[in-house]
């Protein structure tokens, strides 16, 4: 079966060194594939090269099989695209602007109103359908401007932080959204600085900083390349807290305590767990709490740029 | 001290305001550049000789004099020409002017009567023929009127003094003849006839809405050009990049919309004249729409050029204001083009108002024919093909500037 999006060897500067240095990947059909990467990673050129936007410099993109520089308008047709910045026109209502972008991808007028309406109760704005989008909050215009993405029914839906400056409430009918698409088999191309959205939505992760792919796999597969950052974390009761000594003989190397809490690395934290507490009470301590500390995507990146996510 | 780091601060940021110091300063100036230029009061020294026809019927020693009188009128170039080409030269605005010098000329002038001499003249060119005339008025009339009234003395000398000598009556009558005053007005000399289409033209209402109709255009359909980069900084155009519609169908799309607004507003415009100052367009209705879809064309690709040019919409907004305001000036929008100096009227050639408008006058108010007005549309048109193909390729420019 062809990949949805087969990209080998991408490569695009504006000028001064390479804003995509070399990218190579292979996103097979009905996958949610997450692009994390800080801020001037290289995502936004990345997915504009991926929707036609720019002609790679080197390298080559094919959606299903076919050529995106040789057919960009049959590519462009299979993918919907949700842009970074609001791209909706504030003075139409949501049901004109939804129906104008089907129309730009060759939708009947009939089929447009259909799938409009459609839409706009998947997105729960079917009541204020006819009102100006000026009129919308931001997290409402997010929702219309993910809409008009859909209204074409694509393949591939190609997200570029859709999220940026979107209410709780917005963020997770996204969210409810995506995942009711991604069901139905699309796929999604989601790019984002946020390492809980791509744990919360995405099958597969490339993690991207200066224009390269770090490291790419399942959520699994990432997370297990900082195992050795897992850890315990308990509370101890101790009537000293400001002369709090380790406990001697605790069989764990690494062990290390922090006023009344104790820090334990451990590659299987679980297992090691009900031992831990097993020698801590039999050297009589009390125990307030304990926590599983498991490595997370910040921790990943950190580990293979030597920077955090935020920087 | 906080007012004066006030003062400082608005000052610092103003100087740093580019077009803030442009509207403040290189705007007012340009526009004085171009006025003091349009009214003469530089590089006026030289004015364009205006080309008038003569036709001598007459053919005699004395209007052969007059002939020769009327060459030495400075900024008057005269043309030989006959009686019917002149007339239809000035009928479609190819002349502003033909003096004729009827058959008898002479005989009436020796008999002491008003010469038989005519001025045909363009009535679209009303304020110029005055011009013309006050030229005349002050070079031949009083000659022309001493003669008369020489030759009424003389006649009378000769029938009531019988016996009295021929060479006495001649010098007496002259002598007589500089101290009177003269009767008759240069209007009753040189007989003004506007050579009409048989029915009454407003030129001037034509002027006011044409010329207007035309600068108002250009401003509306820059602001559609700069709607294009609108969508550029609110993201819309990035958006439509990335359906399958092509950055050339976009932008011919945009051309299209100005080019609608741009035949409404002008149809508007000439049926208010039409309503409301009884403006006379339906003459040749379908001569008038092919020049308003000319002008539409040509000034929506304007309008589509300067947003090609631009690289923000503020920057289409500054630069539409003086670009506009330059070529309604230089193309007779503003001033009528015999106002201005010579080389300001060949400039105005390089202005879509020009052709828009001297097709108008064409239509509305001398009746011409398809053949004089439907090459003006061809330029209107053939200047719009021309900034249309630029703008593509700018167009092709900026779409990779948006990605």
């Amino acid at each position: 079966m062809l990949p949805a999006l087969d990209i080998r060897d991408l490569r695009f500067s504006y000028g001064q060194g390479y804003a995509v240095d070399g990218i190579t990947l292979q996103i097979e059909e009905g996958l949610f594939f997450g692009l994390l990467g800080p801020n001037g990673a290289g995502k936004s050129t990345t997915i504009q090269m991926l929707c036609a936007l720019l002609p790679p410099q080197q390298g080559s993109i094919s959606c299903f099989g076919d050529s995106i520089v040789a057919h960009p308008r049959r590519c462009k047709q299979l993918m919907g695209v949700v842009p970074q910045e609001i791209a909706l026109y504030e003075e139409l209502s949501a049901l004109e602007n939804l129906i104008f972008w089907g129309r730009m991808y060759g939708l009947t007028l009939k089929q447009c109103r259909r799938r409009a309406v459609q839409l706009l109760n998947l997105t729960g704005l079917r009541e204020r359908a006819r009102d100006k989008i000026r009129t919308y909050s931001g997290g409402m215009k997010r929702r219309i401007n993910l809409a008009a993405a859909l209204m074409h029914e694509p393949r591939i839906l190609l997200m570029d932080e859709p999220t940026v400056g979107v209410d709780p409430q917005s963020r997770i009918h996204i969210f409810e959204m995506l995942s009711a698409l991604h069901k139905q088999g699309m796929t999604i191309i989601y790019t984002t600085h946020y390492m809980e959205e791509v744990e919360r939505l995405c099958q597969r992760v490339a993690i991207i900083d200066h224009g390269r792919i770090m490291a790419e796999g399942t959520l699994a597969e990432l997370k297990s390349l900082c195992k050795d950052e897992s850890m315990i974390i308990v509370d101890i009761a101790s009537t000293d807290s400001d002369n709090a000594i380790l406990p001697e003989g605790l069989p764990f190397s690494g062990t290390r305590m922090e006023g009344e809490t104790l820090f334990v690395p451990s590659v299987q934290p679980q297992q090691l767990l009900p031992e831990l507490v097993s020698v801590l009470t039999q050297q009589g301590i009390g125990i307030h709490r304990t926590e599983i500390i498991e490595p997370n995507l910040e921790m990943v990146f950190l580990r293979l740029t030597g920077r955090s996510l935020r920087d | 001290m906080k007012v004066l780091d006030l003062i400082y601060k608005d000052l610092k940021i103003f100087v740093r305001d580019r077009k803030a110091l442009f509207l403040t300063f290189l705007l007012p100036v340009a526009l004085i550049t171009l006025f003091s230029l349009a009214y003469g009061g530089i590089g006026n020294k030289e004015p364009k000789p205006e080309q008038v026809l003569i036709s001598d019927m007459d053919s005699t020693a004395l209007s052969q004099e007059l002939v020769s009188k009327l060459e030495s009128i400075p900024g008057i170039q005269w043309q030989s020409i006959d009686t019917a080409t002149g007339k239809e030269a000035v009928k479609q605005g190819k002349r502003l002017a033909m003096l004729s010098l009827h058959t008898g000329y002479a005989d009436s002038l020796a008999a002491g009567r008003l010469p038989l001499i005519t001025l045909w003249f363009d009535e679209g060119r009303a304020m110029e023929t005055g011009m013309l005339m006050e030229a005349l008025s002050a070079s031949i009339v009083p000659s022309l009127e001493r003669n008369r009234t020489q030759q009424s003395i003389q006649g009378f000398l000769k029938v009531r003094y019988a016996g009295m000598g021929e060479g006495f009556a001649e010098g007496l009558s002259k002598e007589i003849g500089q101290y009177m005053e003269t009767s008759s007005s240069s209007k009753e000399i040189i007989q003004a006839q506007g050579i009409t289409t048989g029915r009454q033209v407003n030129w001037g209402l034509i002027q006011s809405v044409a010329g207007v109709a035309v600068m108002m255009l250009l401003f509306s359909v820059a602001a559609i050009g700069g709607s294009i980069l609108s969508e550029k900084e609110e993201g819309t155009l990035k958006r439509l990049l990335g359906s399958p519609v092509p950055s050339s169908g976009i932008m011919l799309a945009k051309l299209g919309y100005a080019v609608i607004i741009a035949m409404a507003q002008l149809l508007v415009m000439f049926l208010f004249g039409w309503l409301v100052f009884t403006l006379d367009i339906w003459t040749n209705p379908l001569g008038l729409l092919l020049v308003v879809l000319a002008t539409a064309l040509a000034c929506s690709s304007f309008g589509i050029f300067l947003a090609a040019v631009s690289r923000s919409r503020r920057q289409v907004e500054g630069m539409s204001t003086i670009v506009v305001l330059i070529m309604s000036a230089i193309g007779g929008s503003m001033i009528p083009l015999f106002f201005m100096p010579a080389f300001m009227q060949k400039l105005a050639v390089f202005s879509v108002n020009y052709w828009s408008i001297q097709a108008f006058y064409d239509i509305l108010g001398r009746d011409a024919d398809w053949a004089v007005f439907i090459w003006k549309a061809g330029v209107l048109i053939a200047i719009a093909a021309g900034l249309t193909a630029i703008s593509l390729y700018l167009f092709r420019r900026m779409v990779r500037r948006v990605s």
